[in-house]
């Protein structure tokens, strides 16, 4: 499915957080929304995910408008979200967890059914969680969790998958696996991210933010050049590809005094 | 259960970190509802006049019969024994079973919506709406006190303070938990000055009556106010029972609301709407019994896990339990005279409350 956004606009409290983004994401391939904290990323992946509406603008799954054309319900089948929350409030088992990941496919009498379990159980071993559907999922670690909700995610069995800076509060190898295991979902993906090394390895495309706007898109060497680093998040950076990978590699040197 | 993968592995679906897993929730169901029914027929025998349980069953046989026999007085019962059982301890019985069930769904309902462990179904005001109604209609002699007026009239004042505290806790017809919270916390604080003040003005005898309305009892039950509450109740519990799977949605947390497809605004309102109605109605007819809506439903997510679609029937079950053995209590343990029913639950509640805290290591703040 591709995802379209049209000029987005959105405000919180009449200050306008995203201002004007168009955005594209062609079927099965992944964005990266870049930027420094602040400039509007989580909220622009909300007005996706139907939880801001937008001010102006539309965002389109498959040409179909989330706020006008699909009921909350209905843009839940086709989108899932793994988002920057941790609830540990209530002992909620990673069964009971993944299994939430039905919620939009489920009528108010019905019951899971073998379809249910099947896609709750591949879910779980997907993200090579299967023996550990009985534990209580605030006692995991940040890594484990964080699989954890990917699994909701592929329960829900949508085709469009949104992040919000995945990788937050893991270490390293956390990091890598939870973006090797997106990236091999091939589902149509949108994620925030602060890692540009991450950006650079498995976005096809990036869109760079600064306050509220699209400063730049492209690919990840169109993109994260040392200039645009610069006036973006104000520091200065060394980029380049590196021969044993033909990867894009940056470096950070220092702040830039300039900005 | 085990299912079996694509990739060919076992994944054990009923594993489970809580108390009570799998087939045992059936097991545990069924303990429950034959602990309902023997709480009932222990009840309905204790009391000032204590009443065989085997005349207990011939009474209560004898009166479910009647439109069929023609006569709710089975043979060898005294009148007096049959009026006990049937008008008087009957109703109040069921009315205890009806209170604690309500509460309890409410309790799980409101904490749910604010995320927050220590919510409970007052926090919106309910009681101290319900108290003002109930304490006018007591000492200002507006109408003759009636127990169906001071109802009537706690029923009004609840839905009064609940219409308030929705005013002020929606901005732009978004209705967040905290504002709410903070505008229940401030229109109980008003209603409580004006319930206070409104004492001043009674005489010994009407503070007596006020003090056991505002502390709870289902003693006074009559036939009549069971119809009512009831049908409430059980309406409303099944419209939640049916909306188990948003609301585990929604006590994950409100991304995960939204990323579910729940439209979380309209669904909070349905909620906040349907726990309010369930807690007026109750508080109406037996007054402000505390403590049940925060302790139920954390004793049953202890024993069978967060998901509301165990939660929601079990508390309904154990909450009527508990409240009914609170209210046998009340009458044993002062006899002849009887204990309004709050100070029970706050003697067991209290140290439950310190024990969740303690237990929680945090004061829920719902992060």
């Amino acid at each position: 499915m591709r995802v379209q956004l049209e000029d987005i606009s959105v405000e919180i409290e009449e200050t306008r957080i995203v201002n004007a983004v168009t955005l594209c994401a062609e079927p099965g391939t992944m964005v990266g929304l870049l930027g420094p904290n602040g400039c509007g990323k989580s909220t622009l992946l909300r007005s996706i995910y139907r939880a801001l509406k937008p001010a102006t603008g539309v965002a389109l799954i498959d040409g179909q408008n989330v706020w006008t054309d699909l009921s909350a319900r209905e843009s839940a089948k086709r989108t899932a979200v793994v988002a920057q929350e941790r609830a540990a409030d209530f002992d909620f088992s990673v069964l009971e967890v993944v299994a939430a990941g039905r919620t939009p496919h489920k009528q108010l009498f019905d019951r899971d059914n073998a379809e249910d379990r099947q896609m709750i159980a591949d879910a779980l071993a997907r993200v090579g969680m299967h023996d550990k559907g009985g534990r209580i999922f605030g006692t995991l670690s940040g890594g484990e969790k964080q699989r954890v909700l990917v699994a909701r995610a592929l329960a829900q069995g949508t085709q469009v998958l949104i992040l919000d800076e995945p990788t937050n509060h893991l270490d390293v190898r956390y990091q890598i696996e939870i973006l090797d295991l997106v990236h091999s979902l091939s589902l149509t993906t949108i994620t925030a991210l602060h890692d540009l090394n991450h950006a650079a390895a498995y976005c096809d495309r990036v869109y760079l933010m600064q306050q509220g706007q699209i400063v730049n898109h492209g690919t990840a060497r169109e993109v994260l050049t040392a200039e645009q680093i610069a006036t973006v998040y104000g520091v200065c950076a060394e980029v380049e590809i590196r021969p044993s990978t033909g990867r894009l590699h940056i470096v950070f040197t220092g702040i830039n005094p300039v900005v | 259960m085990f299912v079996r993968t694509q990739s060919g592995m076992e994944v054990d679906l009923h594993a489970s970190p809580h108390l009570i897993k799998g087939s045992g929730y059936r097991l545990f169901v069924s303990v429950l509802c034959l602990l309902v029914m023997l709480t009932v027929v222990v009840s309905v025998s204790i009391g000032s006049v204590s009443i065989p349980l085997n005349e207990v069953w011939v009474v209560m046989g004898a009166n479910v019969s009647a439109p069929l026999t023609g006569s709710a007085l089975a043979p060898g019962i005294a009148p007096t024994t049959n009026q006990i059982v049937w008008d008087f301890r009957m109703p109040r019985t069921l009315l205890g079973l009806v209170v604690g069930a309500s509460l309890a769904v409410a309790g799980v309902v409101m904490q749910a919506v604010v995320r927050n462990p220590l919510a409970d179904p007052y926090i919106l005001g309910t009681v101290s709406g319900a108290s003002v109604g109930a304490v006018a209609v007591i000492t200002l002699g507006i109408f003759a006190a009636t127990p169906s007026a001071v109802t009537t009239s706690a029923f009004i004042g609840a839905m009064g303070s609940l219409l308030l505290v929705f005013l002020l806790g929606q901005r732009r017809g978004i209705f967040s938990p905290g504002r709410l919270i903070l505008a229940g916390v401030a229109i109980s604080y008003l209603l409580s000055a004006i319930t206070s003040y409104i004492q001043l003005q009674a005489n010994p005898n009407e503070l007596r009556a006020v003090l056991y309305w505002l502390l709870g009892s289902v003693a006074g039950a009559e036939w009549i106010d069971l119809g009512a509450a009831s049908a409430v109740v059980v309406t409303l519990t099944l419209l939640l029972v049916l909306q188990a799977r948003p609301l585990n949605a929604l006590l994950m947390g409100e991304e995960s609301a939204y990323a579910l497809g729940v439209d979380v605004n309209r669904f909070r309102l349905l909620l906040l709407g349907a726990a309010s109605l369930l807690t007026a109605s109750v508080v109406a007819v037996s007054g402000g019994v505390g403590f049940v809506g925060l302790m139920i439903p954390h004793m049953v997510r202890m024993l069978v896990g967060p998901d509301h679609r165990r939660v929601l029937l079990t508390s309904a079950l154990v909450g009527g339990i508990f409240l009914m053995w609170v209210d046998i209590f009340a009458r044993i343990v002062i006899r002849p005279a009887e204990m309004p029913l709050g100070i029970i639950t706050g003697v067991i509640g209290a140290p439950f409350f310190i024990y969740i805290m303690s237990r929680s290591g945090n004061t829920g703040g719902g992060s």
